[in-house]
């Protein structure tokens, strides 16, 4: 055991990440004054970034336009694209 | 503006080619209650929204279809990627191969090219919102029907997931309709 | 005024649409809330419903 989650597994826990902010967006536009909510979201934000810096680590940038630190080659163009993993069958 | 997030909102898996199961499923891509008129429709509806907070509502959930819309695609071209020529044809997409051969389209499930006239922004909040409203359940059910019609249980479960959020972003709207309604009654009052 | 988000706008309205809007109570962990397809319980709304499934998957049994 190598002690780095699989890939599959760490971009899981990332998409979790994700869309319970997405999720928690969402509601926050329609209930603008919950502050559990805007904590929560909070919460979330900071384990996704963390999520993800571990990721892009790994596999490389996850987000284009400089939102994504580019690293020492330019990993951003390299397949799998999101599509692609969809189609790879055990 | 938009920037792009490397990784599907939700993972997608085929069991193995089925264009006949993609030539349906292509209709929450390219027709008329699917994701891209989603998208469209409230991205263009947002520009004359009265507060802002309903020019968020419609910015995230027009943002959040577009991902949904790549995981409709995701799903036909896992359905097609590895279709040989003889289930294409036997599935009726002989028409849609000669025009595209396995990529993305904007069509319908009966292969009517996307139209601008799925969409309306009509400017007022209120018809907007309604419009939004009635959109989400179209998808809903539409994802129903393709439900009834799937045959393989991974996408199966992709369709279920992606009704779901139909079922939300209905509450959303509804709830920025009371919103709207609220506020635009209090600013009669003078 | 009583109109407004969290109360039913009430008779003097009519000809308009509301909404019950939501209140957050609890929310799935993110894992549960991927497979549900939210993170907030009382918006999940099955289909097929539950006991659908169950009776589905009963009759499967019996063909076997």
């Amino acid at each position: 055991m190598n002690g780095f989650p699989d890939r599959e597994q760490l971009l899981w826990r990332i998409q979790a990440l994700s869309f319970t902010a997405v999720d928690l967006n969402l509601y926050l536009d329609t209930h603008p004054w919950d502050t559990r909510a805007l904590a929560d979201y909070n919460q979330i934000s900071a384990a996704l970034a963390q999520t993800r810096a571990l990721y892009e680590q790994l596999y490389g940038p996850m987000l284009n336009f400089g939102m994504s630190c580019g690293g020492d080659s330019w990993r951003w163009v390299e397949e799998p694209w999101p599509w692609q993993i969809s189609t790879r069958r055990a | 503006m938009w920037i792009y997030d490397k990784k599907l909102q939700f993972p997608v898996r085929v069991s193995g080619p089925n264009p006949r199961l993609a030539k349906s499923v292509i209709t929450q891509y390219g027709g008329p209650d699917g994701e891209l008129a989603a998208s469209l429709r409230y991205l263009t509806q947002r520009y004359t929204m009265p507060t802002g907070r309903s020019i968020a509502t419609l910015t995230d959930i027009g943002t959040e279809e577009l991902a949904h819309m790549e995981i409709v695609a995701a799903l036909v071209y896992g359905l097609l990627v590895d279709a040989p020529i003889s289930e294409i044809k036997a599935a009726g997409l002989d028409g849609y191969y000669a025009d595209h051969d396995k990529a993305l389209y904007f069509v319908s499930a009966e292969g009517v090219p996307w139209t601008a006239a799925y969409i309306q922004s009509k400017g007022d909040p209120i018809t907007d919102l309604h419009e939004n409203m009635a959109a989400e359940q179209k998808a809903r059910s539409t994802y129903e029907y393709l439900i009834n019609l799937s045959d393989d249980p991974e996408v199966t479960n992709v369709l279920r997931w992606l009704r779901e959020r139909e079922i939300v972003h209905f509450q959303r709207f509804g709830e920025t309709l009371n919103h709207v309604q609220e506020y635009l009654s209090a600013r009669k009052v003078f | 005024m009583t109109t407004g988000f969290n109360n039913p706008l009430g008779t003097g309205h009519l000809a308009m649409a509301f909404v019950c809007p939501q209140e957050y109570i609890t929310r799935f962990n993110p894992d549960e809330g991927l497979c549900q397809g939210t993170i907030f319980p009382e918006l999940v709304s099955p289909y097929p419903t539950y006991q659908l499934l169950l009776r589905t998957a009963a009759k499967e049994a019996q063909k076997e």
